[in-house]
């Protein structure tokens, strides 16, 4: 990252990437409304705009190639020469993925899929073909235009131009200097330079910071230049200045407005700009405004309005370090809490009066802190959309998409991990649960199906909802396939949630047929894995005919977590609260033993496993003292529960999580570490493998 | 130079990775059961006297537990159940040298215990070797060489073999 260029890159990645995802957001609200306003297509644009600039600075030369067409495209739709068809949207959303694949190509160096590429690209071209044949005077110019530079070469050779560069007045405002522009020429070959001065205003309203002034630059080179390296020198300020390039090694002078062409050509203006007409042009800035300068206007307010509420990228590990900075703070607070007892030091009153400031202060730099790290899900939501559109394409499926609480905000790392198993869910309600329309027709439903993503805080939890209104499970077929795969026995007797369950086993997968969607049975118990590796738990609920929900409940945060504090003789341990169901006081008659072993106990009617833990974890005490004290936490994991022997209960806090493979190695039913408020470490307790240790006994 | 070259044990020296060729090296050293043993200074990070640790389930005998180092959870080392000797009680001189140590997979950071703490000791070719010769009672793999420092011995540690700890 030392490379001043190549951070400049990787920014250009980051914008490039929002620019991307700023056209999908857009094209799928002109998809929904059917018809388009002028404000949405000028964001597309702009987008694409500058994502060609970009592009082209880096020399990225597929990236910039490629977004010139689409740019040409957009262009025509914004000047009106060209409706917003179906066909146009659906080439442009496949455009998008092209982008998406040039960028990575660029960013990580990824394949380039030509063939897509071409085949979207000679698309694109072939929209905008006949455009030419159906507005004959706009694209006789256009297609000149495009040309241009082709004949322009063939009559002339190319070492001699003359170049009227008229800046923008503001041009200095943006940091551009027009002098060093000129000077950068040099490098092409010799120059010879006139200013034409009749622009400047009267002295009295000369605003020192405008520029009034046109310049005509001659080039001489003995090699020849293209046109395409004069305009190069000007990319960063093409939409700041007007241009004329005129060659004058030859005969005939062929000139192009460079920035683009095709919307120059209808709005009127001749293709060759002369120094009489730019005063005015001046006024109203950039070439494409010249067609629309009053709706540029509310566009570039309603830009500024974006930018003011938008955020500033930094670095994950600067503000983790400012997190780890503040669990220390916590736990220096908390040690301090203990002087705070106006029982036990009387004397300190006003010491106890500012620690429980303090405390108030912490927690709310705390959660402050922690908020940092936040993003609405729409991060992650947003991209359904699309995919749905994309798969319902492609089964001949009618199908809508529904977020609520996309507004919801998660922990960054969450949202990343989420990814991967929300689109699993969300292909597997496209691929089985949603019905095609003639089943849904002949169900009595509505034709087109829906699937809603849902997220909501509940209690120091996030929950999300994946749901569609399709067939729901079917528990027949399911209990069939089971037996089949060999999931279950073919005599056990399960009730209809217990079946539905089934679909997380491993190996398990109904679908018919394997389509390149999802059924190829590694998904539901991957899915379920990476949720539990979030500290999450996934459940199916579905009803036949009507649809069917998953909910996921996940912790807010990674890197805080609510937590019992126990005892098992004098070792602290943490189990944290989400899956605490109840603690409980067992008489030593109502453990069953098996041998000497405590095997189970009856809880709500049930005989759950229950587990000493200081055999587990081998502490040195007594192991029968836990069984005498009774004291026994239920926990549930995979809603599997399990009972642990503990010997007291004492705080239940927030605490820091740590990793212990960060300088030790993962243990065993241990998923971290945490510091307490006397400074020292206690091991955090992974419920969910303890759970399955006990099963396995 | 020649007067090294002369010398029988200059070419096991050269062996020593941990020993520059003539260049001074400077090793902390410390008392473990009666005997001198040293560590590569510039690995160590902070010595500390000697705290309760939380004892870590299922972990080797020699490692001790875990403690709090300024918010990191670090895990102590008992260095002489490491090298297999007697255990003694931890008492006041008891301290903890918390080492950087170099992996494969990365660098970790690492404690361990001895009786106590005590001096730098600077060591060449010519008050180092290589110690075949003797039986140590120690693996091997951990000894990077001897130094001479005035009438005793001193039994310098790899630190990245001595903490590659098997779990």
């Amino acid at each position: 990252m030392s490379d001043p260029l190549e951070r400049f890159k990787a920014v250009f990645f980051d914008e490039s990437a929002e620019a991307i995802d700023a056209i999908e957001r857009n094209l799928l609200n002109v998809d929904d409304a059917s018809d388009m306003d002028s404000e949405t297509i000028n964001d597309i644009f702009r987008s694409a705009h500058s994502l060609k600039g970009g592009s082209a600075t880096f020399g990225m030369g597929s990236l910039t190639e490629f977004t010139h067409v689409m740019e040409t495209l957009l262009d025509k739709v914004r000047a009106n020469e060209l409706s917003l068809t179906q066909d146009i949207l659906d080439c442009l959303f496949s455009s998008l993925d092209v982008l998406r694949n040039l960028v990575s190509h660029y960013q990580f160096e990824d394949e380039i899929n030509e063939s897509s590429m071409i085949e979207v690209r000679s698309e694109l071209e072939r929209l905008l073909d006949p455009s030419a044949s159906s507005s004959a005077p706009a694209a006789a110019v256009a297609s000149a235009a495009v040309p241009a530079s082709a004949p322009a070469e063939s009559a002339t050779d190319g070492t001699h131009w003359r170049i009227e560069f008229a800046p923008d007045p503001q041009i200095m405002m943006t940091g551009n200097d027009p002098l060093r522009y000129i000077e950068e020429l040099t490098d092409l070959g010799e120059i010879e330079v006139s200013c034409k001065t009749s622009g400047v205003p009267q002295f009295g309203t000369l605003e020192p910071t405008n520029i009034h002034l046109i310049w005509t630059v001659e080039v001489k080179s003995k090699e020849p230049i293209d046109e395409e390296a004069l305009k190069d020198v000007f990319l960063w300020i093409e939409d700041e200045a007007e241009f004329t390039f005129t060659n004058l090694g030859g005969a005939a002078p062929a000139a192009v407005t460079p920035p683009a062409p095709v919307a120059e050509a209808p709005s009127g203006q001749t293709p060759v700009a002369t120094p009489e007409v730019q005063p005015q042009t001046q006024a109203t800035a950039s070439p494409p405004a010249t067609a629309q300068p009053e709706k540029k206007a509310p566009a570039q307010a309603q830009a500024s309005k974006k930018r003011a509420s938008q955020s500033i990228r930094v670095d994950l590990e600067k503000i983790d370090s400012l997190i780890n900075l503040l669990g220390e703070l916590v736990i220096t607070q908390s040690m301090l809490s203990i002087y705070g007892d106006e029982e036990k030091y009387p004397q300190f009153e006003r010491l106890s009066e500012g620690l429980s400031q303090l405390e108030r202060h912490t927690r709310d730099l705390q959660e402050g802190v922690m908020r940092i790290r936040m993003l609405p899900i729409d991060f992650c939501f947003s991209r359904f959309p699309r995919m749905v559109r994309d798969l319902a394409k492609q089964l001949d499926k009618s199908i809508a998409v529904e977020i609520i609480g996309e507004n919801t905000e998660v922990d960054k790392t969450v949202i990343e991990e989420l990814n991967d198993p929300l689109v699993h869910l969300v292909r597997n309600c496209v691929d089985h649960g949603l019905e095609t329309r003639d089943e849904r027709i002949a169900a009595g439903k509505s034709e087109t199906g829906t699937v809603t993503l849902k997220a909501f805080h509940q209690v120091g939890n996030i929950i999300i909802e994946i749901s569609d209104d399709g067939a729901g499970l079917n528990t027949e077929r399911i209990r069939k396939k089971a037996i089949e795969n060999g999931v279950i026995k073919a005599n056990s007797q399960l009730n209809d949630q217990s079946i539905h369950e089934l679909i997380f086993a491993p190996g398990f997968s109904t679908a018919d047929a394997v389509t390149d969607l999802s059924g190829r049975g590694v998904g539901m118990d991957v899915v379920k894995r990476n949720i539990r590796g979030l500290g999450g738990t996934i459940d199916v609920r579905s009803t036949e005919g009507e649809g069917t929900v998953f909910t996921i409940r996940l912790p807010l945060t990674l890197a805080i977590l609510d937590g019992q504090l126990l005892k098992v003789g004098t070792e602290t341990y943490i189990i944290p609260m989400l899956s605490i169901i109840e603690s409980i006081q067992l008489k030593s008659a109502d453990i069953n033993k098996v041998g000497r072993r405590d095997v189970s106990f009856k809880w709500r009617g049930n005989f759950i496993p229950i587990l000493n833990l200081a055999e587990v974890f081998d502490c040195p005490m007594e192991q029968d003292q836990l069984i005498e004290s009774g004291l026994v936490v239920v926990v549930e994991s995979d809603n599997k529960h399990c009972g642990i022997l503990v010997s007291e209960l004492t705080n239940h806090q927030q605490v820091v999580v740590k990793s212990l493979e960060a300088n030790y190695d993962k243990v065993e039913g241990l998923s971290g570490a945490t510091i307490l408020g006397d400074g020292s470490v206690a091991l955090i307790i992974d419920v969910g493998a303890l759970i399955t240790r006990v099963r396995m006994h | 130079m020649a007067e090294i070259q002369n010398n029988p044990a200059s070419q096991a020296i050269e062996d020593i990775d941990e020993l520059d060729e003539n260049v001074k090296s400077e090793w902390l050293s410390f008392k473990l059961a009666g005997l001198d043993y040293a560590v590569d200074i510039l690995r160590v990070q902070e010595i500390r006297v000697w705290q309760a640790s939380t004892r870590i389930p299922y972990s080797p005998s020699y490692v001790n537990g875990l403690i709090n180092l300024r918010g990191s959870i670090v895990p102590i080392v008992d260095l002489r159940t490491r090298l297999g000797m007697d255990t003694k009680e931890y008492d006041s001189e008891t301290v903890v040298l918390i080492m950087d140590v170099e992996f494969e997979e990365g660098g970790k950071t690492i404690g361990i215990i001895v009786d106590a703490i005590s001096e730098v000791v600077q060591t060449d070719v010519n008050n180092s070797q290589l110690s075949p010769e003797f039986d140590l009672s120690i693996d091997k793999n951990f000894v990077a060489g001897i130094a001479d420092d005035g009438d005793k011995m001193v039994i310098l540690l790899k630190v990245d073999t001595l903490l590659d700890l098997d779990i």
